[in-house]
């Protein structure tokens, strides 16, 4: 299952609700506002890394530079990807959740 | 006249963070004093290295360092918002004044009018 | 829309007299569109012209009279960051003017 977010943590509470949500085998994209999250020294890049191992993280690249969020600072399991590839997980998942 | 504080709360790419924008813009051009605080996601906008192109977007963040020019002189960024997100002085792109919460109640209390957008 | 032919290159201009595209802009352009206006480019014009373009790349945004005034005397010096120093080159809407012929997109509001 992929979970999508596109809300920034900060406005409301989905982003924590869809973190509660998240099983062990599934997959979160973030896009759009929530890629806020990964925030260096942000509470919800804390909460995003203590998720099991086996979570796949991926986040939208063009939103992440469009908000002045440094590359370099990102988690290793933080997957950077684009629109073709996006559309690709959408495929490859059977189901998917826009929070 | 009336004095005015706008409180922009919102990412720079929501619609909101805009129009407190032009709302600044427009109350400094009619000579309203006017005094803008970054608050919750509002500090958002602040963020050095914007590049709103990757989206397709207008650069709020080089219209936000026009404020002074158009006589808006006070700017001020909430500092409890700024360390939620981990941010800190360093990454922003305009000289904001760092306010305090327990300074904010004054703050309220000071201008005549108040706008949360 | 109107068409001005400069140097054998046709540019289009909206119905304002505004460049349909910025990219057409250069200082011969300028000339034609002042000249429209009924004004004869000088130095005194280019100079403002110049960090009209400056302020446009800085802020993208187009500026209103009062932070043009600011904006002109930081850069050209207090003696030309006056009113009556842009309202004399550029008599009219002189921001709105100034803002034309240095390509600048029409101000997308009233500010």
């Amino acid at each position: 299952m992929l979970h999508i977010l596109r809300h920034s943590p900060g406005s409301e509470t989905r982003f924590a609700s869809c973190l509660r949500g998240l099983g062990p085998q599934q997959s979160l994209l973030l896009l759009e506002d929530a890629v806020y999250g990964l925030l260096p020294r942000s509470r919800t890049l804390a909460s995003l890394q203590i998720l099991p191992g086996s979570v796949r993280l991926y986040a939208m690249e063009a939103d992440i530079l469009a908000r002045g969020i440094a590359l370099d600072d990102l988690p290793e399991r933080v997957k950077l990807i684009d629109y073709p590839a996006m559309v690709q997980l959408c495929i490859y998942h059977s189901k998917v959740v826009s929070w | 006249m009336k004095s005015l504080l706008i409180i922009s709360r919102h990412p720079p790419a929501r619609l909101a963070a805009r129009e407190a924008l032009d709302l600044a813009l427009a109350a400094a051009a009619f000579g309203v004093p006017t005094a803008v605080l970054f608050m919750d996601d509002g500090v958002l906008q602040l963020l050095k290295g914007q590049d709103a192109t990757q989206i397709n977007r207008k650069s709020l963040a080089a219209n936000l360092q026009a404020l002074p020019l158009f006589g808006v002189e006070e700017i001020m960024v909430c500092q409890h918002s700024m360390g939620e997100r981990g941010l800190g002085g360093a990454q922003c792109l305009l000289d904001a004044r760092p306010v305090e919460s327990a300074e904010i109640a004054a703050l309220l209390d000071h201008y005549d009018q108040v706008v949360t957008l | 829309m109107t068409v001005i032919t400069v140097d054998g290159r046709s540019i289009a201009l909206d119905k304002e007299g505004f460049l349909v595209d910025l990219g057409d802009w250069s200082e011969q352009v300028a000339v034609e569109l002042a000249q429209a206006e009924g004004i004869t480019l000088g130095d005194e014009h280019l100079e403002v012209i110049h960090a009209l373009r400056r302020f446009y790349a800085e802020y993208q945004l187009s500026p209103a009279m009062r932070p043009l005034v600011k904006y002109i005397g930081q850069q050209l010096g207090p003696e030309k960051g006056t009113s009556l120093h842009l309202l004399r080159l550029f008599p009219g809407s002189s921001a709105k003017i100034a803002s034309k012929i240095a390509g600048l997109p029409k101000p997308d509001n009233c500010l």
